[in-house]
């Protein structure tokens, strides 16, 4: 019988990420890719934001170890395990019992050839279409020269890198450029949110001014959704300069050669004059016909229904898994988790197990730590689970719900029921891990309990950093009627009664539609409803201070906001805020809470809203930044939410470094999310950004698959390959070589030090070598001990040997 | 006949040598005064390679990596950048003519500007003449 594999349909960014955690886990796959090239969307990219570089390579080291090939994936992929079959698209399929059975077709020859694979399971990451034609060629695409989508722009950017900025098509010069935001995303049609366009126009609008500074550049987008890790920052610095107008487009027409936009925006109808606009046309899942003939449910977008699990990766078909773009619109680090996780749970179903059980560190114990522990010990690993709190949970417990509509709490509860009865998990309540040395594979740790001598430990083959972030307590907490969005959750869904604390208004009187109706100057009071509360967004937080979004809180506010209003719905719910951060489906939630009533004022930075007491009570004044006017609430609860503390300080305390938002730095941004710079170390969860607990639970597993391919390298799971070696007569104990290697394969060792090298890890890059100030650092081809030359017959005689003219001729002849 | 020097191209394995690929795959002109030797990493080429390439005979060298952030090892190419400027003077006090000597970020998908550079430096290396250090038959 054939060994056991996964079928797994799509060779981007997700795909080729899953094939290779599966390669490391020992399991063999069929990759399926209709183009002819791996990489899919980001064979065409130039590079990615938040770092702005090209690595797409960097997905591969470190789990390189059974001989994947060493080159540019942008042209090919490799591997003994993976069958990667290019030109081929998925068309049908079905679940019969264990086996999945995949129709593909090809193209041969001109005529399309049909056949069928078998497999155990199936990962879909069939990546994302664009914006429909027709909707593109709305706003004049492919009708009008100067209008293209992102993707075409920025293929064209990278083909002429230098000189000056010429429009695609007619190569006019361009003065003035437009970036259009939710073109076929966010409407009528398809009413999500693509969650990675907003970040993507921002690395648009610097590759623009990269090809021409003098660039007058206008972006029309409804919210600055700069909302995944280090976006806040990448985003505020491509847009400065750039005329940033909240409001959508309607239509693109022709003035001679330039192009004019027409739009609106808070303001009313604008036009904007321009030389090239910019379609972002979002994302449309492109395999939504397969997982329905696999037997997934659909939502009505074409994205599969949500698992009402934490699993954001399963459907509602036990065997079929779904990845990257085509589960739900994500940006590069979403999709390589998300992949990471399948290709685990995978992975797991079809019986694979850890060639040694090794054993693993796990640090907190909120929803990552639990779910890294859980799927860790799964695989066969001994894990040690400490958490610094007395009981399990985290942060997560004090959360009331999931924007998605999850059970969160009982889902919660049946993982710390998992861990509690699990005999390889090794739980340690009330410890905290004080000390953390060594590297990858040779950890050392040491942990405290109180009341107890510290214990160390050694021996570990990984680290999983889940330690979470600390909620903020902003200014301004005057007493109970001000709460922070946790205490918020706790009132709405515990045991307090939330009537008590809003406020019940004289009168009463059925609300009126009074937005925007009001003559008068000055400000308008909002005094016709019967009780109000205020969710007051942003409190603290995307600030020069606290730099970043924190994910949660706009998801949390729409859903309180949404609960209230549903249960009171003569109830004034207020939603200040900046730019509701709903992205991916999280915008129905945004959609919903309109329709039902809640109310939105958006906000500037620079004119935060005032929250005061006076004889009358509390008192919230803000300047709406839509009408440009001062409002008065008269709120009975404010809920602000002020998001969470960085974690660096309990960062440094593991010696894990963080970057300049203070929550852990990857050792990638995009291809390696998981992974700390200190080698060896993965972080999941609020540790590395802000995340909703199922996302938290996404990269616990995630961060779970890494930590096991590491253990993998640990079990000497790999074939032989060069490495680096250490000479050691000629080994000063400098250091420099442990500092320049990347796969963090050296250490010092003994006294005094000598550089040794963990050849699991080595990457054979040759930075060691060519560092070593002595010589002693040396790349070997053959890693086990040359054998001696089978000689015989004769020997040569002297005059077979090339004298000096022959040699330097034969050189030149060679050259 | 004319003078076609010959040049020792040291690319690195994940841009340049997927980009020298691309250029031929592209059918662009690439000259043959090129000897490539592929290393992992830019980085790898200590400058005792280079200057040991040009004592033995080669009348230019070429370094080419990933552009500067896109190094597959993260920091390779910044080791590469910072020796590239030391050997340079290095290469005057030795003396060679610093022009012999080229630093070249060169990305996969820079299927043209491998052509593009390597023609020009070939051009360059032409005007300097011949290695000095070139023994002669």
């Amino acid at each position: 019988m054939d060994p056991k594999r996964v079928i797994i349909v799509g060779g981007g960014v997700a795909g080729l990420r899953a094939a290779m955690d599966l390669a490391s886990l020992g399991v063999a796959s069929v990759l399926l890719e209709k183009e002819d090239t791996p990489a899919g969307c980001l064979a065409r990219l130039k590079r990615w934001f938040t770092d702005d570089a090209c690595g797409l390579c960097r997905m591969m080291d470190m789990d390189r170890g059974r001989s994947v090939q060493e080159s540019c994936l942008r042209q090919s992929f490799e591997h003994p395990l993976v069958e990667f079959r290019t030109g081929t698209r998925a068309v049908d399929g079905s679940i019969t019992g264990d086996r999945a059975i995949l129709t593909v077709t090809r193209m041969i020859d001109g005529a399309t050839a049909e056949e069928t694979i078998e497999g155990d399971a199936v990962i879909v990451a069939g990546g994302f279409d664009e914006a429909p034609v027709d909707r593109l060629s709305a706003f004049g695409h492919g009708r009008i020269p100067g209008v293209v989508t992102a993707l075409e722009i920025e293929e064209h950017l990278s083909r002429s890198p230098t000189g000056p900025l010429l429009r695609p098509g007619d190569s006019r010069p361009v003065e003035r450029a437009v970036l259009l935001a939710c073109i076929g995303s966010r409407d009528d049609e398809r009413p999500y949110c693509s969650s990675a366009c907003c970040s993507y126009i921002a690395k648009i609008a610097l590759l623009l001014r990269e090809a021409n500074p003098s660039l007058d550049l206008s972006v029309l987008m409804m919210d600055r959704r700069f909302h995944g890790k280090g976006h806040e920052i990448y985003g505020r610095k491509a847009l400065a300069g750039a005329r940033v107008l909240q409001g959508r487009a309607a239509a693109v027409e022709r003035d001679g050669d330039r192009l004019i936009v027409k739009g609106v925006d808070g303001q009313g109808p604008l036009e904007i004059a321009a030389d090239l606009a910019v379609l972002s046309g979002g994302q449309a899942p492109a395999a939504s016909e397969l997982l329905k003939k696999l037997g997934v449910e659909i939502d009505p977008f074409g994205y599969p229904a949500p698992w009402p699990g934490l699993e954001l990766w399963r459907t509602n078909v036990d065997r079929v898994f779904t990845a990257g773009a085509s589960r739900a619109p994500c940006d590069i680090p979403q999709a390589v988790m998300e992949a990471r996780a399948a290709a685990l749970n995978a992975a797991w179903i079809l019986g694979a197990k850890a060639s040694e059980p090794k054993r693993l560190l796990v640090v907190g114990g909120g929803p990552a730590g639990m779910s890294s522990a859980l799927w860790l010990s799964r695989m066969g690993h001994r894990v040690v689970l400490a958490e610094e709190r007395s009981m399990l949970g985290g942060e997560a417990l004090r959360v009331g719900g999931d924007p998605a509509g999850r059970d969160l709490r009982s889902e919660i509860q049946k993982m710390i029921q998992k861990i509690e009865s699990s005999e390889s998990i090794d739980l340690r309540l009330g410890t905290k891990v004080a000390k953390l040395r060594g590297g990858p594979i040779r950890f050392s740790a040491v942990l405290e309990k109180d009341g107890e001598t510290p214990e160390r430990m050694t021996g570990l083959s990984g680290v999983i950093a889940a330690v979470g972030a600390a909620v903020h307590r902003p200014k301004g907490l005057i007493d109970k009627r001000v709460v922070t969005l946790h205490e918020a959750e706790e009132i709405f869904f515990g045991q307090m009664n939330a009537s008590v604390l809003i406020r019940a208004a004289p009168g009463g009187g059925a609300p009126k539609a009074w937005r925007g109706t009001s003559p008068q100057a000055g400000p308008i009071e909002d005094s016709t409803r019967t009780s109000v509360i205020v969710f007051r967004q942003c409190a603290e937080t995307r600030n020069a201070e606290r730099p970043w979004c924190n994910r949660t809180c706009c998801l949390s506010a729409l859903r309180l906001a949404l609960k209230v209003k549903t249960e009171r719905p003569d109830a004034a719910v207020w939603i200040l805020h900046r730019d509701i951060m709903a992205p991916g489906m999280a915008e129905m939630l945004y959609c919903a809470a309109r329709e039902a009533g809640v109310l939105f004022g958006r906000f500037e930075e620079d004119r935060e809203p005032v929250i005061e007491e006076d004889e009358a009570g509390l008192r919230v004044r803000f300047f709406d930044a839509v009408l440009e006017r001062d409002m008065i609430l008269r709120p009975g609860l404010v809920v602000l939410s002020s998001g969470v503390e960085s974690p660096r300080e309990r960062l440094a305390d593991l010696d894990i470094p963080s970057d300049e938002t203070g929550f852990g730095a990857e050792n990638e941004t995009k291809f390696r999310p998981e992974r700390s710079i200190r080698h060896g170390v993965l972080l999941a969860g609020s540790a590395r950004s802000p995340v909703p607990v199922a996302d938290a639970v996404l990269q616990g597993a995630a961060a779970a698959a890494g930590a096991s391919v590491l253990a993998e390298l640990d079990a000497g799971r790999k074939d032989p390959r060069p490495s680096s070696a250490t000479r050691p007569s000629l080994c000063a104990g400098c250091g420099l070589c442990v500092e320049s290697c990347p796969a963090g394969a050296r250490m010092l060792e003994g006294l005094p030090g000598k550089a040794v090298v963990i050849e699991a890890l080595c990457q054979a890059c040759g930075l060691c070598a060519s560092v070593c100030p002595a010589g002693a650092a040396v790349i070997s081809q053959q890693p086990s001990p040359p054998s001696p030359l089978p000689i015989s017959g004769e020997g040569g005689s002297r005059a077979d040997e090339p004298d000096r003219g022959d040699r330097a001729d034969a050189l030149d002849k060679g050259w | 006949m004319e003078f076609e020097p010959r040049i020792v191209a040291f690319l690195c394995n994940w841009c340049s040598y997927t980009g020298a690929d691309l250029a031929g795959t592209s059918r662009l002109a690439v000259p043959a005064n090129l000897k490539a030797v592929r290393v992992m990493c830019s980085s790898r080429v200590e400058p005792d390679l280079v200057i040991k390439a040009l004592m033995e005979g080669a009348d230019g060298v070429l370094v080419a990596g990933c552009w500067p952030g896109d190094c597959h090892y993260q920091r390779g190419n910044y080791f590469t950048r910072r020796r590239a400027a030391m050997l340079k003077a290095l290469l005057g006090a030795l003396g060679l003519d610093p022009g012999r000597f080229r630093l070249a970020w060169i990305a996969a998908s820079d299927g043209p500007r491998y052509s593009e550079v390597t023609n020009a430096f070939v051009k360059q290396v032409k005007e300097l003449g011949p290695n000095p250090l070139r023994k002669k038959v």
